[in-house]
């Protein structure tokens, strides 16, 4: 073996060694910094549910079910709150409250930072409802106001039968509260993400700049094709904002 | 580039990426411990409203309910300890916990059977309120609370985090009990 193929061995060594060494510190920055494990299990009988209505059962026409997503647009156009409705027939193996609270937290029903989410749940078949209110409009949807609301408009429509009726009021209401005494300044504590609706601060952002830019270099900007793939595959339904709750609302049975 | 060289560079790479790796899973570890110690300050948060009428409800009730004084001395002894208890371990605190659930739960039920007229005094019905409305928030931060003990377990349990919690003296955090 000659001198420059020596060369070029140790220098595809070294290669490799700096490559092997990116990779794994880019794997755990992505697991440190990224994940952000919240301890919670990811349990299969808590629903994915989408903005805004979601009808696990059936009950609802379209009539209703557009009827309450234009409602639930307007309010979250106007006021950035997230309003959504889930009817599923029943909430097994939990009780209302649970199951509520715990699709509150997997779907991040508000706006990250504000927690100005509202949860409408109605188990058809156990007669049983919840409204989870958000920490950030608690003060406004306090228990009280919350209960007053669904003992006038959902604990009957689910006795009579009418509940797109039922839901479509109980929405309207609680929209109409919002869009009135809601102001965003006064609600939780902003996250103030450099960029809306990612939550990734600037570390986070120049961390990925640079590990885009170093594999850029390496691969002679190859991977930049299956990095626009993937994003212009994340599309479909969108998501709601990432807020969280604590309990507050009130819930009851017909 | 000679062999040494190489050999050496080598070296300082995976002992620069150990030092990384040591440094994320020690702030990783710090910033669990850090949520369930969040978690268990907003059970007590949550807490604090019934604790902070409690001396009001018992000169409220206090002449009375003359048949249950060892019940309402039993709530203000637990009080004290619960004050007590704050800044002290989360197991003694959580068992003065239960046991102050217990005994307000066992002074509303003697209000609401025997002493009816007393849901009229302004504290106690104000008591009651609070009791009832802070009932589902304390049981939705006691599951925060868990999540956040599990989520940290669980790092400083399993490889590699667990020879980084040896090292820097990371305990296990107590579950909250639920159902007691």
């Amino acid at each position: 073996m000659n001198d420059l193929n020596r060369k070029e061995l140790a220098l595809g060594v070294a290669a490799f060694f700096v490559a092997l060494i990116i990779i794994v510190a880019a794997v755990a920055a992505i697991y440190f910094i990224f994940i952000r494990d919240d301890g919670a299990v990811d349990d299969p009988n808590i629903p994915t549910i989408y903005p805004y209505a979601n009808d696990h059962v059936g009950v609802l026409s379209s009539y209703y079910i557009d009827w309450i997503d234009a409602i639930c647009y307007e309010v979250d156009l106007k006021t950035s709150c997230e309003i959504a409705v889930l009817v599923v027939n029943d909430t097994s193996p939990y009780d209302i409250n649970y199951y509520a609270l715990r699709t509150f937290q997997k779907n991040g029903i508000g706006k990250e930072g504000n927690d100005n989410g509202v949860l409408v749940v109605v188990a058809t078949g156990e007669g049983t409802w919840r409204i989870e209110v958000g920490y950030g409009v608690e003060w406004i949807l306090t228990d009280t106001r919350v209960d007053g609301i669904a003992e006038a408009y959902l604990e009957p429509s689910i006795e009579a039968g009418t509940l797109g009726e039922g839901i479509v009021e109980t929405v309207s209401e609680i929209g109409a509260i919002l869009i009135v005494e809601y102001d965003e300044s006064q609600a939780g504590n902003p996250a103030g993400y450099p960029i809306e609706g990612i939550p990734l601060d600037w570390t986070q952002w120049l961390l990925i700049f640079a590990a885009v830019a170093i594999l850029a270099l390496v691969t002679k900007g190859r991977i930049l094709w299956p990095i626009i793939w993937l994003l212009m595959s994340v599309g479909g339904r969108g998501r709601f904002g990432g807020g969280r709750s604590g309990g507050g609302g009130a819930w009851g049975k017909r | 580039m000679k062999k040494s060289i190489i050999f050496l560079i080598a070296i300082v790479a995976v002992f620069l990426l150990m030092l990384l790796g040591l440094v994320l899973t020690y702030n990783s570890m710090v910033s669990k411990d850090q949520a369930v110690k969040e978690g268990w300050s907003n059970i007590q948060v949550q807490y604090q409203r019934r604790i902070d009428l409690i001396p009001q409800v018992i000169s409220a009730v206090n002449s009375s309910m003359t048949f249950e004084r060892g019940l309402l001395e039993n709530i203000t002894a637990l009080r004290t300890q619960w004050l007590d208890s704050i800044s002290g371990s989360i197991p003694v605190n959580v068992n003065t916990t239960q046991q102050l659930d217990a005994r307000i739960s066992a002074l509303l039920i003697a209000i609401n059977e025997n002493y009816p007229e007393l849901k009229s005094v302004e504290v106690v019905s104000d008591f009651i309120t609070v009791v009832e409305g802070t009932e589902n928030r304390i049981a939705a931060e006691k599951i925060f609370y868990n999540d956040a003990v599990r989520s940290y377990n669980t790092a400083i349990n399993s490889f590699p985090g667990n020879l980084v919690a040896g090292m820097f003296g990371f305990e296990d955090a107590p579950y909250y009990e639920l159902g007691q």
